[in-house]
């Protein structure tokens, strides 16, 4: 049987099921309705997920709409970003929020708050001696393209600054994550939130 | 027409196929939620611990209600902080508006096993992993014990020791964890070196032996041992160390010098008393400043005794083997304060003086000096005067009387001309001032201020702006001070759900009822306090902390409740002995926490020579009413009426009897009760003399009701001290109520204490009783007369022997009594206590026949000993009424007071 044949039979059929059901015997309408719009919702129908967790640190749960949310704002700046990665910033925010809440600081946005312990905690912790400043210069007179050493201390000093200030933030999450009870879920998961 | 025909069937078919298709597609798994949707069903899947309804209440979810995400958000948050959960899924279909609770819970563990152990027991194993049985799961807590375990281990010598564990499932959320305990081989001692060679005496003290395991605990020990055997010879800078290579322990100690202490020049003050104030037991070296300090403190001493100018030398000799450390002390002369004297001031001086420390013609102590000089300060401020100084005292000796005057520079009165609040937006100037203890026309101080401010934030917070803050600033004008309060209302927070957590068995209903809050109401924290201890009261917590949610939805926080369950069952039994039972017996088993409804049930058997009674007891708190409490009893009692003197049985009694009935508490003092009593009572063997009644005999239904009020001011009922207590009691039994006999008792009682001083108190109790029979009750039975006489009645008389006498001197018993008990009480600091009595009472036969005069009077002393359960006493009492034929007294042993 050619394709044609095929597509004039089944619509044959079709437009006679339709005429004869529809058309002439109106009031077999909703038996129509139940066969063709209902029964298949029943049996195609499939729940989804709304909203679940993805991941927990302690006893705060993190949700797969916030980290849907906070994957979108910080995609906006950063497209490569995955949601993995959004997520261990989630998780790394919410440990510095808690112990900041330890230290009972003010409250004020959770960035703010975050800030105001790194600010705390970290970096009032952090000295950059002369000798150091003076010792990067040494070891790397040739990138500093014969400028002296005073017109580039500061600069310097802001460099290893930032670098020391990277370090010790790794290493205090580093620490705060391996005392916290963590456990993530998104890899078992479907992560789009469908709704 | 056939053109037409066939355009019309394509264009039919292709419509149902593109329906078909359409309606196929967007039910299929790749279909998204786009819209709110009502809810019409909601399915939870894997929930065991607790109700449906608590959950869906924590996620807020609810039948019929549209579904909000954000709040579902939320709500996953609250339902995961209840900590029982390990993951939480909501899946949807909005077609059917069907709801899905997906949960898996953290799984109990009902169980710990512990595999090849040897030489750790079990129950050191699971003391130092730190999980309990009927925990929930927690993989981080149980890696953290394993560490900790295996480090007391490795400490007592097991180096190579090594712990693994797994998780066996059980049931549908429970579990068993299996910890594999691999000791390993002990590290033995091989070889000790101690340097220097040590003395015998050193020897018995260094408790270690070669091929013992080397066990870093016991070491430490033994070194703590050490260090504190020379530390009490006298000894300082004693020290010992240890270090274990290649199973060789080598040992390096010194005892150091022994310390001389001599005191010399003391008289008015003894020598032990200043060795006490020197106490350096705990110290082991002996710096200058530690000497200064020791100085500093003697010093001290002998300026509250009056010694001002006293003075102390330290002086620190060094031998080879000793160190002396000598105190010269100069007393001087013990100085009385003759006269204080305040110039400048035009307060009254009396008013001043009261305040001061130092008082005319008390000790003089110089260290007072400054603190007073504060105090007159402190009261001028107070009062207003903000620019008043209190310059250095000058102090007059004379002989041995001191004279000091006070130097005062008052300033001017600054009051309070203005007060305004500014910034406020909810609540009027005119309702903050009101409610503020500063008012204009007073005189400016602080302390009102800072009162104030307290306050006008107190009311912010209570109505739920739980952060705003208020500042103040002052200005003045000559004498008048104006003060403004600055107000940052903030936002108003409002309460948003309960999260009950750590209560696996009680139900969060017993919780909510005792809650003060409303959800959707103001956030007023303070609540949060009240219902702390509320739920404290309950006695089904060991420790109870409450705090709010960090997160905020909607303006609102909820409150978490973090709760620490205590065991509710209990075994209890024990075995005394008491004068008119002998020996005593009884076994209680109880709950008070049944089906985790705050329910208590009890079966409780007691034994005596006399007597055997069980009874169980169900009582059910918020019996359809806030603070009504049902009580129901069913008791079978048998037992013996016995004469004390000729040791013959009065009577045999059993007894059915069942009650049930409620009690109602008004405030913490007042409580009504009202019981329906119904009792089968069997009496037989009577002796003859004794009965009045043909009830007294054979079997009787007594049936009837029980009202009853008692109003308690007592500061503790156990051991009261101060307050009283008043009672009303009365019975109404009838035939009218299927019983068998008629008759009306009433009892009325009140006791009194008084502390006289520490320890010693004064009490008095009056009791008294009437009954009546009535329709066919002529008597009432033996089993409801009233007796007297026992420990807890008049002492001095043998249980139930006062009163009306049958013809062979057998008590009857009687339709009404009298009594009143008097003691004083006193205890000692280490719990035991002497007291002294006087009882009186006595017991007629008929309402008309009391008279005060014939009322019989005991004295008598007694010991107790404080326990929990009240104090053992042991009374005698001895008889001031004696007539012939009776003892002089009786000796009465028991638990409690006798009221």
């Amino acid at each position: 049987m050619k394709a044609k044949e095929r597509y004039t039979l089944v619509s044959d059929m079709l437009f006679n099921f339709f005429y004869f059901f529809v058309i002439r015997k109106v009031r077999k309408l909703l038996i129509f309705y139940l066969i063709f719009l209902f029964i298949p919702t029943v049996i195609f129908a499939e729940n989804i997920v709304i909203d679940r967790l993805v991941a927990y640190v302690d006893d705060y749960a993190i949700t797969l709409s916030e980290l849907e949310a906070e994957y979108e704002r910080m995609h906006k700046n950063n497209l490569l970003i995955t949601k993995k990665e959004v997520l261990q910033t989630i998780i790394n925010k919410i440990l510095l929020i808690k112990e900041a809440r330890k230290l009972r600081l003010e409250l004020g946005s959770e960035d703010e708050l975050i800030n105001q312990y790194i600010e705390i905690v970290i970096k009032s912790k952090l000295l950059v001696k002369e000798e150091e400043v003076h010792e990067f210069y040494k070891k790397n007179i040739e990138s500093f393209k014969e400028r002296d050493y005073l017109s580039v201390k500061d600069q310097i000093e802001i460099l290893l600054f930032e670098k020391e200030f990277n370090e010790l933030l790794k290493s205090h999450i580093k620490e705060l994550r391996r005392k916290a009870n963590i456990k993530v879920f998104l890899n078992d998961i479907d992560t789009s939130l469908k709704r | 027409m056939n053109i037409l025909r066939n355009l019309f069937k394509s264009i039919s078919s292709a419509f149902i196929i593109l329906f078909f298709l359409l309606n196929f597609l967007t039910n299929s798994s790749s279909s998204e939620i786009a819209v709110k949707f009502p809810i019409s069903n909601i399915e939870v899947i894997g929930l065991y611990s607790i109700k449906e309804e608590e959950l869906l209440e924590l996620l807020g979810l609810k039948r019929g209600d549209i579904i909000d995400f954000d709040s579902l958000k939320i709500g996953i948050k609250r339902a995961f902080l209840k900590g029982i959960f390990e993951n939480l899924i909501i899946e949807g279909n909005q077609e059917l508006s069907h709801i899905v609770v997906k949960v898996e819970e953290k799984r109990i563990i009902e169980k710990i096993e512990v595999l090849q152990n040897d030489f750790f027991s079990k129950g050191f194993i699971l003391r130092n992993l730190k999980i309990e049985k009927g925990s929930r799961l927690n993989i981080k807590k149980i890696e953290e014990g394993i560490s900790l375990l295996l480090e007391q281990i490795k400490k007592r010598g097991f180096t190579s020791a090594n712990i693994t564990y797994s998780i066996e499932l059980e049931g549908r959320n429970k579990c068993v964890l299996v910890l594999n305990v691999q000791e390993g081989s002990p590290t033995f001692i091989q070889k000790i070196v101690v340097q220097p060679e040590p003395s015998e005496t050193i020897k018995s003290l260094l408790d270690v032996s070669v091929g013992d395991i080397y066990d870093q605990l016991k070491i430490e020990r033994m070194e703590e041992n050490f260090i504190n055997y020379f530390k009490k010879q006298g000894y300082i800078g004693v020290f010992i160390k240890n270090d274990f290579r290649d199973g060789i322990l080598t040992i390096n100690y010194s005892i150091g010098k022994r310390l001389e202490i001599n005191i010399i020049g003391n008289e008015m003050v003894d020598t032990s008393t200043l060795m006490k104030i020197i106490d350096i037991r705990e110290v082991n070296d002996l710096s200058d400043d530690l000497i200064d300090e020791i100085k500093t403190r003697l010093l001290l001493i002998y300026y509250q005794n009056g010694y001002a100018f006293a003075d102390i030398i330290p002086i620190k000799t060094v031998n080879d083997d000793k160190i002396i450390l000598s105190f010269y002390i100069f007393e001087g002369i013990k100085y009385t304060v003759d006269k204080i004297f305040l110039t400048g001031t035009s307060l009254q001086e009396d008013k001043i003086k009261k305040i001061l420390n130092l008082k005319e013609g008390g000790i003089y102590n110089r260290e007072y000096l400054d603190q007073d000089r504060n105090n007159i300060r402190e009261l001028y401020h107070s009062l207003g005067y903000i620019e008043a100084e209190v310059y250095d005292p000058d102090v007059k000796l004379n002989g041995e009387l001191i004279e000091i005057e006070f130097f005062i520079y008052e300033g001017l009165q600054v009051v309070v001309n203005e007060i305004s609040v500014k910034n406020n937006q909810v609540f009027s100037n005119e309702h903050l001032l009101k409610e503020i203890p500063l008012k204009i026309g007073s005189p400016y101080n602080e302390i009102d201020i800072i009162d104030s401010r307290r306050k006008i934030l107190e009311i912010y917070q209570k109505a739920g702006y739980i952060n705003a803050k208020v500042s103040f600033e002052t200005s003045f004008n000559g004498t008048k001070a104006s003060v403004v309060f600055s107000v940052i209302e903030g936002n108003i927070f409002y309460f948003g759900k309960n999260i009950f957590i750590g209560n696996e068995k009680t139900r969060p209903e017993v919780i909510k009822r005792e809650l003060q809050h409303e959800e959707n109401k103001p956030l007023n924290y303070i609540l949060t306090f009240k219902e702390k201890q509320q739920i404290q009261r309950l006695g089904l917590f060991r420790d109870v902390q409450i705090k709010l949610s960090d997160y905020t939805f909607d303006n609102k926080r909820d409150v978490l409740y973090y709760l620490e369950e205590e065991n509710h069952g209990a075994l209890e039994s024990g075995f005394g002995y008491g004068e008119y039972e002998k020996y005593r017996f009884f076994i209680d088993l109880s709950h008070r926490n049944l089906w985790g409804m705050n329910r208590f049930g009890s079966i409780r058997t007691e034994l005596s020579s006399l007597e055997r009674r069980l009874s169980f007891i169900y009582t059910m708190p918020y019996f359809l009413i806030n603070e009504l409490t049902l009580k129901s009893m069913f008791l079978w009692e048998s037992k013996r009426e016995k004469s004390l003197d000729t040791k013959e049985i009065l009577y045999r009694l059993r007894r059915n009897n069942f009650s049930i009935g409620i009690e109602k508490t008004f405030n913490r003092n007042i409580k009504s009760e009202v019981y329906y009593d119904f009792s089968v009572v069997k009496t037989s063997d009577v002796k003859p003399d004794i009965i009045l009644s043909k009830e007294d005999v054979g079997t009787l239904i007594i049936s009837g009701f029980r009202p009853g009020i008692i109003y308690d001011k007592r500061d503790n009922p156990f051991e009261p001290t101060e307050g009283f207590l008043l009672g009303f009691s009365s019975k109404l039994v009838s035939r009218v109520f299927f019983g068998e006999a008629d008759f009306v008792k009433i009892n009325l009682y009140g006791n009194k204490y008084f502390k006289l001083s520490e320890g010693i108190i004064f009490a008095i109790s009056l009791r008294g009783g009437i009954a009546r029979g009535f329709h066919k009750t002529q008597e009432l039975p033996i089993v409801e007369r009233f007796f007297l006489g026992g420990r807890t009645t008049v002492r001095g008389y043998a249980q139930d022997t006062l009163g009306p006498k049958g013809t062979d001197g057998n008590p009857t018993g009687g339709n009404a009594f009298l009594m009143g008990n008097f003691e004083l009480r006193a205890y000692t600091k280490k719990g035991f206590g002497l007291v002294g009595f006087i009882d009186a009472g006595e017991v007629w036969q008929r309402i008309n026949q009391i008279k005060i005069f014939d009322l019989k009077f005991t004295t008598g002393i007694g010991i107790r000993y404080k326990t929990p359960a009240g104090p053992l006493r042991i009374d005698y009492g001895h008889k001031l009424n004696r007539v012939s034929g009776e003892s002089k007294g009786e000796i009465h042993f028991s638990i409690g007071h006798a009221f």
